[in-house]
């Protein structure tokens, strides 16, 4: 075996291994001349395109592989050419009866004076590499949308368990997530708990002192609860100014001051 | 241009902005409450701007400063159904609303001031009446 | 690509309206309509207050993996002295409460700016989806 490929790679045999690479590479790849007119497709292509490499030349590249994203002028292979340099795109490309999200690349294809005489373009199928990123991404939203529950605690009354590190998206998504439910069910006061939170810092604390002025902007009102004693001395220590929110250490007692929030505008206290 | 309607229901005077809010419009707002406030001696003034797509600094400016000259005529502004993009925002440019209180919705807003809906009758019929007795004294102002 | 002319007042909602309805039809949030509504009907009334008026062109931008709102203004005013200055929150030269640059910034993915005094001003921005 290690015997045959060292053969394959002795020069008089460069020309054989090329060929039999070029008919071998699984992505499409195509060989035009200035004008956009083929002038080779190795058999991927020719697998792609329907076609054989007979019928192929000599055809516009476009019309064997047609994509709505290109205009006439706008095409990557015109734009390699013109300037000469390899041109990368995202583009949809039509095989068949179906419309393929490709990485298309094309690169000028030059003479040995450097001068450009042509063009070569490869296709590559990206649809299930998109598929997977979609997947990843819906997989992230899921969890993020599982690790912030806004939950009805009482009448009026909603509340936010925070569970584990508050990053700026991880805020911004709470906080977006709260202030629609609280539109929404014109909710009067919002609870937020950060027994579950590690380390308030000063970065997090911006965050809640962020979240409660925009529950004020919106007309409710922020009780941070679940402050315990390491807490309470990490915030003195930062000199982190919590005053614009109302602070309870346990959750009970924010309920208790919501509560009472609540009842004294209805007037039943 | 349509006008925006300010409603007088007892002390209250009701504000409802239900347009897109331009820069001279947002100034004649101003200077149309200020007049009512004088004129009518309410002791609050509501401002919905639920239908407000965004408040920019210019609009912010303008809310924040008709809720401190009001204050100053002894009379509170609050803001009312600032929807939640638009107060995110705000936020994330930097702008303080300084002056303003803010409620869910009316009735809250009159709650929160110690109002109660139920007692000045159904709101309703008087707020219509209120709309025609306002087009009749005061002029407030058009698109003139 | 559209072409939005900066000169009587109205002219900034029509293009904070423009902007919105472009966000729209690429699928953003709202929240993130929102700040695009936002920055550029800030920067139109720069346009319009401090640069005597002005365009803006608007278009959809797009690269390998996202699509986005591209936005630039362009005015031949008086230009901006000291832009780092213009730039900073709270300052402002008229009457204003001297947020709308700044906030702009924040609110937009990328923003330029470039001003030479005597000759006018344009700002470039930004949003992905
Ligand atoms: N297009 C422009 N041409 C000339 N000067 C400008 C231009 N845009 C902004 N400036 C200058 O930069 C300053 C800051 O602008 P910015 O938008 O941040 O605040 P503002 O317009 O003064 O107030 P606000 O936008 O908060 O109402 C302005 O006061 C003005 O001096
Ligand atoms: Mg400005």
């Amino acid at each position: 075996m290690i015997e045959k490929c060292s053969t394959l790679e002795a020069t008089e045999s460069s020309e054989l291994l090329k060929s039999l690479a070029m008919n071998q590479i699984p992505m499409p790849f195509v060989v035009v001349d200035k004008a956009s007119k083929i002038t080779y497709m190795n058999p991927a292509a020719c697998k792609w395109a329907r076609k054989d490499l007979k019928e192929a030349i000599g055809v516009m590249c476009f019309s064997l592989f047609p994509s709505p994203d290109c205009t006439l002028e706008g095409r990557p292979v015109s734009e390699a050419m013109k300037y000469d340099r390899t041109v990368i795109k995202q583009i949809r490309v039509q095989r068949g009866n179906e419309m393929v999200q490709t990485d298309f690349t094309a690169a000028p294809l030059k003479d040995d004076k450097g001068k450009v005489i042509g063009g070569l373009e490869f296709v590559v199928d990206i649809t299930d590499r998109l598929d997977a990123e979609s997947r990843a991404q819906q997989l992230r939203m899921e969890i993020l949308e599982l690790s912030t529950p806004v939950l009805s605690l009482w009448d009026s009354i909603l509340c936010i368990p925070l569970i584990g590190t508050l990053d700026s998206k991880r805020t911004q998504d709470v906080m977006e997530k709260a202030l629609v439910r609280l539109a929404e069910e014109k909710a009067r006061v919002i609870v937020i708990d950060i027994t579950g939170v590690p380390v308030i810092d000063t970065m997090v604390a911006n965050h809640l002192i962020r979240m409660s002025s925009a529950v004020k902007l919106m007309g409710g009102d922020c009780i941070l609860t679940g402050i315990s004693p390491a807490t309470a001395k990490t915030i003195v220590h930062l000199g982190i100014n919590l005053s614009s929110i109302s602070t309870c250490a346990s959750l009970s007692q924010g309920l208790e001051k919501g509560m009472k929030i609540v009842n004294k505008e209805r007037g039943t206290q | 241009m349509e006008q925006i309607p300010i409603l007088k229901i007892g002390p209250v005077l009701i504000v409802t902005i239900q347009t897109e809010l331009h820069d001279r419009k947002a100034e004649e707002l101003q200077e149309a409450i200020l007049r009512r406030i004088q004129k009518t001696g309410a002791s609050v003034v509501t401002v919905d701007i639920t239908a407000l797509e965004i408040v920019d600094s210019f609009i912010g400016r303008v809310l924040s400063e008709t809720a401190r000259m009001a204050k100053i005529m002894d009379t509170r502004v609050v803001l009312v159904g600032m929807r939640p993009a638009v107060t995110i925002t705000l936020l994330e440019m930097g702008l303080e609303l300084e002056g303003i209180d803010s409620a869910i919705d009316i009735e809250d807003g009159l709650k929160k001031l110690g109002f109660e809906l139920r007692k000045i009758e159904s709101p309703e019929t008087r707020s219509e009446r209120e709309t025609m007795l306002a087009g009749e004294e005061a002029p407030d102002y058009g698109d003139d | 690509m559209e072409m939005i002319e900066i000169h009587i007042e109205s002219d900034i909602v029509r293009a904070r309206q423009a902007a919105r309805s472009l966000a729209e039809s690429l699928g953003f949030s709202i929240l993130s309509k929102t700040r695009v509504a936002t920055a550029v009907s800030e920067l139109a009334r720069n346009t319009f207050t401090y640069g005597g008026g002005g365009s803006m062109k608007l278009e959809k931008i797009s690269d390998r993996t996202r699509v986005g709102v591209h936005c630039i203004f362009v005015d031949k005013g008086p230009g901006i002295e000291d832009i780092v200055k213009a730039m900073t929150p709270g300052y402002t030269t008229g009457k204003g409460l001297g947020f709308g640059l700044s906030g702009s910034k924040r609110l937009m993915d990328d923003f330029k700016i470039e001003s030479e005094v005597g000759n006018g001003t344009r700002i470039e921005v930004i949003k992905w989806k």
